[in-house]
């Protein structure tokens, strides 16, 4: 192949001026798209490792594998499971390839953290639609029972990964596949998957629950979700939804990734009654007023009751728990000997969207 | 007249409007229960059958009837019967009539 003569090029330039100035420009282009990925960069904490180089923390590849720590919940690891979410939805923002999931280094995941880890990578995958090649992950690294769990909940196949082979070892967790919908295609099948999630729950479990309880609840976030969370250009407009049952205990989980209860409710026209009636106004308190006094960020009579679905599960099985993370707030509502107990919280991440889960553990009638 | 919510129109009805749920309270109260009153003299809603019934399904279906359609409560008293055989959805009754009342309070305070 023939070098480019330089001499000739300069020949070119000098003699057709504008050249240099087209040169410049796109070198100034360059230079600011540079710089502003940099930017963008710089904000990811170093779990998004360049492949080809660990130390460097700004890849110039745009191409970074996602490293997990070692539990990802939402109890005691919350600040830290939010923020490695948080880098696989920058990852998913910015258009980073991701080749590899290294989760060699997890050793527990919790049904909701697994369902919010998978909503992010069901994004990423949705956004790059196939652009950028396959995603890998090298299952043979990872602890077993996180394989099997996260087999269980149909990780793989929703990211169209192979599945790896079941490591054959008895857990006390079952998880059971997870839901993605979209918001337009939830219209006419929502239903029949919050019927189906109970049914399912129901054969692992071994014993009924009360159909209509989890039904509202899941019923009444699905339609939250379609009015409040996504505008109609949002590029994103899907849910996602899990089940699991640990040792009796069942977790229902429902996740979003829209403008969050506390980034809604301040269009209420109850705003003002609200904020008078609790005095401090933090995210927390946000969604604990939205769940006490009912919400609707359209203003609309009427509206604003489905919150309190929410609850009615937690309030039929002594013991159980609701819990709303949304933005900073968070809101837990226990069912106890004294009654229904709420604590609102803020955390210091932010979760970039709405997760409701439900804990219950399904009394048998004869016990009732 | 008798409407079955599960067999003549969903045993999953969930969502306030159309772009919520294709099953929604303000499609079952416009294709169902609306020419049903109109025509009849009586109308028996029974809800034996459903998975559940959400607030928003139920506000827009039973409660819209007054905000939408103007009915008042004195009206529906005397024209629908809401039913269940099955003891879990009893509930249902006493919220439909309660989101019918608060539809007229909101109207008149509106």
């Amino acid at each position: 192949m023939k070098k480019p003569d330089r001499e000739q090029d300069r020949w070119r330039i000098d003699q057709q001026p504008h050249r240099l100035e087209l040169r410049n420009k796109a070198k100034r282009r360059r230079r600011h798209r540079n710089k502003h990925r940099n930017d963008v960069r710089g904000q990811a904490a170093p779990l998004l490792v360049n492949r080809h180089n660990p130390e460097q923390r700004q890849p110039k590849n745009r191409k970074v594998d996602i490293h997990l720590h070692e539990r990802i919940d939402l109890e005691e690891n919350y600040e830290r499971t939010i923020t490695d979410l948080t880098n696989v939805r920058r990852a998913v923002a910015n258009g980073v390839n991701i080749p590899d999931l290294d989760f060699s280094r997890l050793g527990y995941i919790s049904p909701s953290a697994a369902l919010l880890l998978a909503s992010e990578v069901d994004s990423w995958k949705a956004a790059i639609k196939g652009r950028r090649g396959r995603l890998r992950a090298k299952t043979d690294t990872w602890t077993p029972s996180v394989k099997k769990l996260l087999c269980q909940m149909g990780f793989f196949e929703l990211l169209g990964m192979k599945r790896p082979e079941d490591p054959g070892i008895p857990i006390n967790t079952t998880f059971l596949p997870f839901i993605r919908r979209n918001v337009t295609d939830a219209r006419t099948s929502a239903g029949e998957m919050a019927k189906e999630l109970r049914k399912q729950i129901e054969s692992v479990a071994g014993v009924e629950i009360v159909k209509q309880l989890l039904f509202e609840g899941l019923s009444e976030a699905i339609t939250n979700v379609s009015q409040h969370a996504y505008s109609p250009t949002d590029h994103v407009r899907d849910w996602w939804m899990s089940g699991a049952i640990d040792k009796g205990l069942v977790i229902v989980s429902f996740y979003d990734h829209g403008r969050t209860i506390p980034g809604t409710l301040p269009a209420s026209k109850i705003f003002e009654k609200i904020k008078d009636r609790f005095g401090g106004w933090n995210d927390g308190e946000k969604i604990r007023a939205a769940m006490e006094v009912g919400r609707s960020s359209t203003g609309i009579e009427g509206r604003g009751k489905g919150l309190q679905n929410f609850l009615q599960i937690i309030r039929h099985y002594p013991g159980s728990r609701l819990r709303i993370f949304s933005n900073r707030g968070r809101l837990t509502v226990s069912n106890t000997p004294s009654g229904l107990v709420f604590e609102s919280g803020v955390a210091e991440s932010p979760l970039l969207g709405t997760l409701i889960e439900w804990q219950f553990v399904p009394i048998k009638p004869e016990e009732q | 007249m008798n409407i079955s919510i599960a067999k003549d129109f969903s045993d999953v009805p969930w969502g306030r409007f159309p772009d919520d749920s294709v099953f929604c309270g303000a499609n079952f109260r416009d294709q169902k229960l609306l020419p049903a009153l109109r025509g009849n003299e009586r109308v028996v809603v029974s809800l034996d059958g459903v998975e559940g019934l959400g607030s928003s399904f139920l506000d827009e279906a039973f409660g819209g009837l007054v905000r939408v359609q103007r009915f008042t409560p004195n009206e529906l008293k005397a024209k629908l019967l809401v039913e269940t055989t099955e003891p879990r959805l009893e509930l249902y009754i006493q919220l439909i009539w309660e989101y019918i009342e608060e539809a007229a309070r909101d109207l008149i305070a509106a």
